[in-house]
């Protein structure tokens, strides 16, 4: 095949790429009446579903960190039976359809449910509270940064933490000034990903928390129930939330692209 | 000031059971092949791998004892190592690489980086201070991990592999700087390496590792006059030829597997294990047919030809690795495949007991 | 075809029946709340016919001149599913025990046919207040609803008979409403207006018409008004 050629079909994938990539998300801007923000952002559901989504998808951030980092060590470092099964399991979320992921909280956490049987005897009620949206939007959120994570940890050298106890650093010591710089590109990677995701979720958390404003109602609910009768405002909202997970990704990567 | 350790362990297939004492102010060199378990002791003797048995005590103090249930953590062991693979901390300069040590044990940051400026002097790494590992030479990255195994004053050296990562032309200043500091610390040195010109020109004594078992240990003009491996053969250049004393008239044969060598020892015992050793240079070869005389002969084929610096080192196929080193001009007459008489006087060949079968 | 959610069975069945009786002829539906396929007909999807659960919906595809043919064909009413423990024997009941108990509420969001419907209803049991204090979501369209009372989390909610005609469910108990609180949905059928009308015309006879009734009203739907 002529060089040429090759060049010229390469241009244009990366074109369609970019149109398909690109393109919708500029018609969404282009489309938002932003004259209306004004009155949109004075609005007390739209100011509600701000505030929730922000709150709801930083808790869930928290709590894939906190269960996903430990998780994402283990199977990255440690060798056990049953290693590869459990790597599956946790990216399972990720192709799991967010209302089949909505479902399957609701079998473990509902009344009827495995666990959720056992806290409704202590008066805890799980479904329709914003715990349940926490958890809805980390569970379909968490396996990316725990895969993140994990390849970034496998990547490092076991032996610099090996070194640097036997210059008398303690383990935790050698955590956090070894690993945790060695990491730092796939943690902040992972969490941009993990809570990109996390503020996006919709199928998971409509079945399983449902949507009432100021409890439940995150952006992306608002901006589906309001298409039903103000498109426009649907769009404005749903521009908005674009804008906030654009500074998010930068904030985030910002200068780090580079390892 | 002095280490003795004695241990077994076991990793994987791998067994290793020695028993070693480097006393102070003394360096011991640790040789071997490649797999014969010299990492894996640096690994036991830092903490980093627990032994299944016997004991390690430095100074007196008991480091690990399995018996007793005593093991202490590699945090707590005063022992500096300079890791094969250097293993410098990527995100650290070379001033907090140094540091780390110090600032891991409660030192504060600016006091543990004064402190180690000394020693950053000493090496010669004040201009590299605030560059990365990345952007270091491989002898500026091997000074690094020596001053890092010593800032913290430990009380047992272990370096391994020091030279490996430098070019060769960069070996000798590194070899020269060594010397210093290994002569400056007061405590037991261990130096790893499998240049045998390393071992012999930085260690007092040599112990030679094949397969997880101490083979010899000396010091290194025992090792170079009387090897009892291969190995330790190779170190030091000469050919070795084991066998078995047996009278023969007026004279003494060694009998080998290969050819029976004409011998004079020194206080012959006959059915003695002994082994012979011989220079390269010794060996001359003849046209096959050439009468022999006195000396010992054997006719043979060619196997390969080497050019070393300006010599020519002939591989021999009997007995298997048997070298001879000629000049130039007598190499030319023996391509490989041919067939040449070798030909070495009874007084160039050097026995000794056989110690290990 | 678009159609409004709360007509999937009915009309998965109409459409056979239908298929059975004009061999050649094939039907594809696409379900979704009223305002949703309303908005897909706008966006341009391209469809032969639509239904829909509001009439307001259908009134506003009409001004658009974007519907023609428009007919009512089936009615359709609310009913209480509960699905709690101890459920009330009658919607008196369950009115008197709703503002002091711990209930769960479901309902749709008045964004959507079976919400407003929901909220007329309310309003005329008196009990708009007291629903408010103990609802926990508004769902995206009536089948949500119904989805949260079957699998648990809910404790009571509002959706159409048709949804539950079938068969309620374990545990689900149904409550008819009192004649005084009924509302009546009007659920309306029209042809797109872009397209050839003739094929599109011929089901909506269909639909009217005695076999179309006949399945319909097996599903729970009532005669049009």
């Amino acid at each position: 095949m002529n060089a040429r050629w090759v060049g010229l079909a390469l241009w244009l994938a990366v074109l369609t790429g970019l149109a398909l990539l690109v393109l919708p998300l500029l018609g969404l801007l282009a489309r938002a009446p932003w004259s209306e923000t004004a009155a949109l952002l004075t609005s007390r559901t739209v100011q509600q579903a701000l505030l929730l989504s922000l709150v709801v998808s930083a808790a869930a951030v928290a709590l894939s960190l906190a269960v996903g980092f430990p998780l994402a060590w283990l199977v990255a470092r440690r060798s056990f039976p049953g290693r590869r099964v459990l790597r599956t399991l946790l990216t399972l979320p990720m192709v799991l359809p967010p209302v089949v992921a909505g479902v399957a909280l609701l079998a473990a956490f509902g009344e009827r449910g495995l666990l959720g049987g056992a806290l409704a005897a202590f008066g805890v009620r799980v479904p329709f509270t914003t715990l349940a949206a926490v958890l809805a939007a980390a569970f379909v959120a968490a396996p990316f940064l725990i895969a993140t994570l994990e390849a970034g940890i496998a990547q490092t050298e076991r032996r610099l933490e090996d070194v640097a106890a036997t210059l008398g650093a303690s383990r935790w010591h050698a955590f956090r000034t070894v690993l945790l710089p060695a990491i730092r590109p796939s943690l902040l990677a992972g969490i941009a990903l993990c809570w990109a995701r996390a503020l996006g979720e919709f199928g998971a958390t409509i079945t399983f928390a449902g949507n009432l404003e100021g409890r439940t109602q995150t952006v992306p609910l608002a901006i589906y129930q309001t298409l039903q009768t103000r498109p426009e405002q649907a769009f404005l909202l749903g521009a908005i939330l674009l804008l906030i997970s654009l500074c998010l990704l930068a904030g985030l990567r910002g200068g780090r692209f580079a390892a | 000031m002095s280490l003795h350790a004695q241990l077994a362990l076991t990793r994987g297939s791998f067994s290793l059971e020695l028993a070693l004492d480097a006393p102070a102010g003394q360096t011991v060199a640790l040789v071997g092949p490649n797999g014969s378990g010299k990492s894996t002791l640096v690994e036991a003797l830092a903490g980093l791998l627990p032994i299944d048995s016997g004991e390690i005590t430095l100074d007196g103090a008991v480091l690990e004892r399995p018996g007793d249930g005593i093991r202490v953590r590699p945090q707590q062991r005063p022992v500096g190592v300079s890791f094969q693979g250097l293993w410098l901390f990527p995100q650290l300069s070379v001033r907090d690489n140094v540091a780390y040590g110090p600032m891991a044990t409660g030192t504060p940051r600016q006091a543990a980086r004064a402190g180690v400026q000394e020693l950053l002097k000493r090496l010669d790494l004040v201009a590299l201070a605030q560059r990365r590992p990345a952007e270091l030479s491989g002898g500026e990255a091997q000074r690094v991990a020596l001053a890092r195994a010593l800032a913290l004053r430990p009380r047992l050296l272990l370096l391994d592999e020091p030279l490996s990562a430098l070019d060769i032309e960069a070996r000798p200043r590194m070899r020269a700087l060594l010397h210093e500091l290994l002569a400056e610390f007061p405590g037991p040195r261990l130096l790893i390496t499998h240049e045998p010109l390393e071992a012999l020109l930085l260690a007092d004594h040599v112990v030679v590792l094949e397969h997880g078992r101490v083979v010899q240990a000396g010091t290194t003009a025992e090792l170079r006059s009387r090897p009892q491996t291969r190995y330790a053969a190779t170190l030091s250049g000469v050919n070795l030829l084991s066998g078995t004393l047996e009278a023969d008239g007026s004279g003494w044969l060694l009998r080998t597997a290969g050819p029976a060598l004409r011998v004079l020892p020194e206080q012959p015992t006959p059915g003695a294990a002994l082994h012979a050793t011989v220079h390269p240079a010794a060996v001359r070869l003849l046209e096959p047919g050439t009468p022999a005389g006195e000396a010992t002969s054997w006719t043979t084929r060619v196997e390969s030809v080497e050019l070393h610096d300006d010599r020519v080192r002939v591989r021999l196929a009997d007995p298997p690795g048997f070298v001879a080193e000629l000049e130039l001009e007598d190499a030319r007459r023996f391509g490989p495949g041919t067939e040449v008489r070798a030909w070495l006087p009874a007084k160039a060949l050097s026995v000794y007991p056989r110690m290990v079968p | 075809m678009l159609a409004a959610a709360s007509l999937a069975e009915s009309f998965h069945e109409l459409g056979r029946a239908y298929e059975r009786g004009h061999p050649g002829e094939r039907l594809v539906f696409s379900f979704a709340g009223s305002q949703t396929i309303a908005a897909q007909l706008r966006a341009g999807a391209s469809a032969h016919l639509i239904a829909t659960a509001h009439p307001a919906v259908m009134e506003r595809l009409r001004q658009e001149k974007r519907v023609l043919d428009v007919d009512e064909f089936a009615t359709n009413r609310l009913v209480w599913v509960f699905a709690g423990a101890d459920p009330p024997a009658s919607t008196a009941e369950l009115a008197r025990r709703l503002p002091n108990s711990d209930w769960r509420l479901v309902l749709a969001a008045p964004e959507v046919p079976a919400g407003r419907y929901a909220q007329e209803a309310l309003e005329r049991m008196g009990l708009r207040e007291a629903a408010e204090a103990r609802l926990v979501s508004r769902e995206l369209d009536v089948k949500g609803v119904l989805a949260k009372l079957q699998l648990g989390g809910a404790d009571a909610g509002l959706v159409y008979a048709t949804d539950v005609a079938a068969a309620p469910g374990a545990g689900l108990t149904v409550l008819e409403l009192p004649e005084a609180a009924q509302v009546r949905a009007h659920y309306r059928i029209a042809a797109v207006a872009s397209q050839k009308r003739t094929r599109a015309r011929a089901f909506i006879g269909f639909v009217r018409g005695r076999e179309g009734q006949a399945i319909l009203r097996a599903h729970g739907f009532g005669a049009a008004s």
